[in-house]
């Protein structure tokens, strides 16, 4: 470390020369006039471009006058071809805008571009005052039994960086290429992406490990120590990494998935290794659930075979009504509510046939299949209200609506909720 | 750490004179950049060996003038035109560039150095052939040579006790001695002279019509390199690494080699690496290929800079100072004429001067050899591998070969 310090220092040396010092002033003139005429008049949009280029066309022009009179003129050079990459950056939110999400498009400039762009700076920088090659072999220390250069330390860390903050585009762009060719569904898609990055975070980790020159020996010492921790201390965080990484393998609770959770219904929002996140749509609430949950106990899911749900309301009739005209303006009612499909229709019964002496009611039922399960409360009241009107509206009965516990029909692939509205006996 | 900031400036607090007159002391910084040799991995090994080559000249250096502050840079020598383009046009070039003598000569072509003159006086014992090459037409120096890397023999001392002294020996079916050679013309010249065909190559070189007599020899030559006894036991390689590597892990015996790798091998043999002239053969000695290793001066340098650079190069070919680095490094030999190593003998010292005075008629040669090796970049180890693998026969690949060596003038700028 020692030596890359003095190596570092060592570059005052070049101060003694005055074509250096000349090349630094200007630039120090040409890039402190900018912020001050920034500061003192501060103007945005068009005027601060043109206030840009007006600074980069200065030191481009006391470059070319630098080497036309014979002087060296390559730092100006660099900086102006750095500063033009720079301000470059900022339009790329114009040319991403309409393909990615803008907090994406965020990440995707503070977190890749731009670091990427001052480290390529710096390595331009390095390439004029001193060797990138020779100060990658600076050691810099000892570890786990193998010497560590700057240049291994340095492609470590970039590549674990990358690996773990970068690598969320190119996977989502992989995952999106796979669920063109396998013509798979959104929630597929979420969840190829999120296998996708964690392999590739696992493969730079292992990476960067191993151009550290951390023997295999050593990983097994860690491992093992690993292990004992987990045993004791770490066990819940490691069940819910295993469980995570099982459930994204096996595919059965992804982003965009619809299921129930405490008997709410939900829709998984993302996931991680260790915890799902899930909204809940009756009050809006996030819930960030371990994984192990949904490892360990029974999950109700409403999108895993295909988006459907099936619901059922129970509407108590006058026992004196012809079952088929009450069936066929149920159906009918049912039919004309958005939400409700068409494909299977609306599918009404008569459950229980009234008593005309006691005048017990006939129970029937309407089934119908709903295409996006979070809804149903509002599309089940929605069916109640118009078998109400319709019913009302013939004199037939005044019907309280009353919510049934969810029944499942394993006979429907998908799980099904079904509603009971009952009515006071009259 | 504000004295080494203020030396690093090049400014001198009067407190630090230490009340010793100081009119001609040295004080600043100067930057060194170090070429490797074309052939030579760049690695953290090969890197502390270039550098400890110089510390020897440095350390003593820095104790004469203590105020004088060294940064040394290592650098590929692939990589050292279009850095030194890069830093020259940023003023930030170095003020000393230490590379082989044929790389300084293709800076020079492309003004990335600074040719300097130099009195005569410090230039009279050095070898007059070297100056001859580095001097340009205007009688300034492009670069001055300070150290000599002759070719040499390493061997494993456990698997061969005897060093072979003829190729004979070498191929002998008692020596057992698994033997790499390299794809290159210049790692390959020492057997022109060992198999009887420098003559023709120098004949050739210098201009005159290849002949069948000419070519004869060279058509043997190329002959002895397919020949059953030395393939049978030959591995052949691109490249000096892939070489050393074999000869590191213990799959080789014997292969030529020069200075700079005798680190690498030493500390991979231990005790079993050992050094030896090359063996001669039919055609007579041996004619081994020495590398000069130059001293050339940067071009953006403060006067300043440029005066202790100056020292430093003055320095670097005093008697004492080449002396010291020859026997201290043991890799190396001196470039003066009068230096009298013989009275501190040591077996690897012998054997480069052995190999240094088969080489030294022909140096000139070498260089043209060197560069014809560099320029053609594939070309004739292209004919060599084909030919040696047996793709194409004897007189094509003899054709091929002296045209190679035909369009290359022995007097290079």
């Amino acid at each position: 470390m020692n030596e890359l310090f003095q190596e570092i220092v060592g570059w005052l040396g070049y101060l003694q020369r005055g074509a250096v010092v000349s090349q630094l002033l200007l630039i120090l003139i040409a890039v402190t006039s900018l912020g001050f005429v920034q500061r003192r008049w501060p103007v945005a949009g068009r005027t601060f471009w043109v206030r840009r280029w007006v600074q980069l066309l200065t030191l481009g022009s006391l470059g070319f006058g630098l080497a036309v009179a014979g002087y060296p003129f390559r730092l100006i050079l660099d900086l102006v071809v750095f500063l033009c990459g720079w301000y470059g950056l900022d339009s790329l939110h114009h040319f991403f805008v309409q393909s990615l999400h803008r907090s994406e498009l965020g990440q995707l400039e503070i977190q890749v571009l731009r670091p990427a762009y001052l480290v390529f700076g710096l390595i331009t920088l390095l390439r004029s005052v001193d060797s990138p090659a020779d100060m990658a072999l600076i050691p810099v220390g000892h570890f786990l039994g193998s010497d560590i250069n700057v240049g291994d330390l340095l492609m470590a860390f970039s590549v674990a960086y990358l690996a773990l903050v970068a690598s969320g585009p190119p996977s989502k762009l992989l995952a999106r290429l796979i669920q063109h060719l396998l013509l798979s569904g959104e929630g597929t898609m979420k969840a190829t992406a999120l296998v996708i990055r964690y392999l590739l975070m696992a493969m730079g980790l292992l990476w960067s490990v191993n151009r550290l020159g951390v023997h295999s020996t050593a990983l097994l010492a860690v491992a093992g120590g690993l292990s004992l921790g987990i045993g004791f201390g770490i066990k819940e965080i490691a069940s819910d990494f295993i469980s995570g990484v099982w459930i994204l393998f096996e595919g059965t609770v992804r982003p965009g998935e619809k299921l129930l959770f405490d008997g709410e219904a939900c829709e998984v929002r993302s996931q991680s290794l260790r915890a799902t996140t899930l909204w809940r749509e009756c009050d809006n609430a996030v819930l960030v659930i371990p994984n192990q949950t949904f490892f360990s106990n029974t999950t109700t899911s409403y999108t895993l075979g295909d988006p459907f749900r099936r619901c059922e309301v129970t509407v108590p009739v006058p026992p004196d009504q012809n079952p088929s005209e009450i069936i066929a303006l149920m159906e009918k009612s049912a039919s004309s509510i958005h939400g409700v499909l068409n494909d299977p229709s609306p599918q009404g019964l008569l459950l229980k046939i009234g008593d005309t002496t006691s005048w017990v009611s006939s129970i029937y039922a309407l089934r119908f299949m709903i295409g996006d399960p979070i809804n149903q409360p509002e599309i089940s009241s929605a069916v109640q209200s118009a078998i109400w009107q319709i019913l009302s509206a013939k004199g037939l009965a005044s019907l309280k609506a009353e919510q049934a516990p969810l029944v499942m029909d394993p006979s429907v692939l998908g799980i099904t909720a079904s509603h009971q509205t009952t009515a006071p006996n009259q | 750490m504000a004295p080494m900031l203020i030396g690093l400036l090049g400014c001198r607090p009067s407190h630090l004179d230490h009340g010793l007159p100081q009119n001609d002391a040295l004080k600043g910084q100067i930057f060194v950049l170090i070429g490797t040799n074309p052939d030579e991995r760049f690695d953290s090994l090969a890197r502390n060996d270039a550098e400890t080559r110089l510390s020897i000249l440095l350390d003593t250096f820095r104790s004469l003038h203590p105020q004088v502050r060294v940064q040394v840079q290592t650098l590929p020598a692939s990589d050292l035109g279009d850095v030194l383009l890069r830093r020259n046009r940023a003023g930030l070039s170095p003020d000393l560039v230490i590379v082989r003598g044929s790389t300084a000569m293709a800076l020079q072509q492309q003004n990335l150095i600074q040719p300097q003159s130099y009195p005569p006086g410090p230039l009279a014992n050095l070898d007059q052939g070297s100056l001859h090459r580095l001097r340009l037409d205007d009688g300034r120096f492009l670069a001055l040579p300070v150290g000599l890397f002759p070719q040499v023999a390493c061997y494993n001392r456990k698997r061969l006790p005897t060093p072979p002294t003829t190729i004979e020996d070498l191929l002998a079916p008692a020596s057992r001695a698994r033997i790499g050679l390299p794809l290159q013309l210049s790692g390959l010249a020492w057997t022109l002279g060992s198999l009887g065909a420098l003559d023709s190559v120098k004949a050739i070189t210098s201009g005159q019509p290849p002949t069948e007599t000419l070519k004869q020899p060279i058509a043997a030559w190329l002959a002895w390199l397919r020949s059953p006894e030395l393939q049978q036991r030959t591995v052949f390689q691109t490249s000096q690494n892939g070489l050393l590597d074999q000869m590191g892990a213990g799959r080789l015996d014997w292969m030529p080699c020069h200075g700079y790798d005798f680190d690498r091998l030493r500390r991979q043999l231990g005790p079993a690496f050992a050094v030896a002239p090359l063996p001669s053969g039919p055609g007579g000695a041996a004619s081994p290929v020495t590398i000069e290793r130059v001293i050339a001066l940067g071009v953006n340098s403060s006067p300043n800079q440029r005066r202790i650079a100056k020292a430093f190069v003055a320095f670097s070919i005093n008697p004492v100072n080449q002396r010291d680095l020859a026997l201290r490094s043991q890799q190396e030999l001196s470039v003066l004429n009068n230096l009298n190593l013989e009275t501190s003998p040591s077996p690897i010292l012998a054997a480069m001067m052995a190999s240094n005075r088969q080489s030294n008629a022909n140096r000139q040669l070498y260089q043209t050899i060197i560069n014809a090796d560099i320029r053609s970049q594939g070309q004739m180890q292209y004919t060599l591998g084909r030919f040696i693998y047996g793709e194409i026969e004897i007189t094509k690949a003899t054709d091929a070969f002296v045209e190679t060596l035909r369009p290359f003038s022995p007097r290079l700028p």
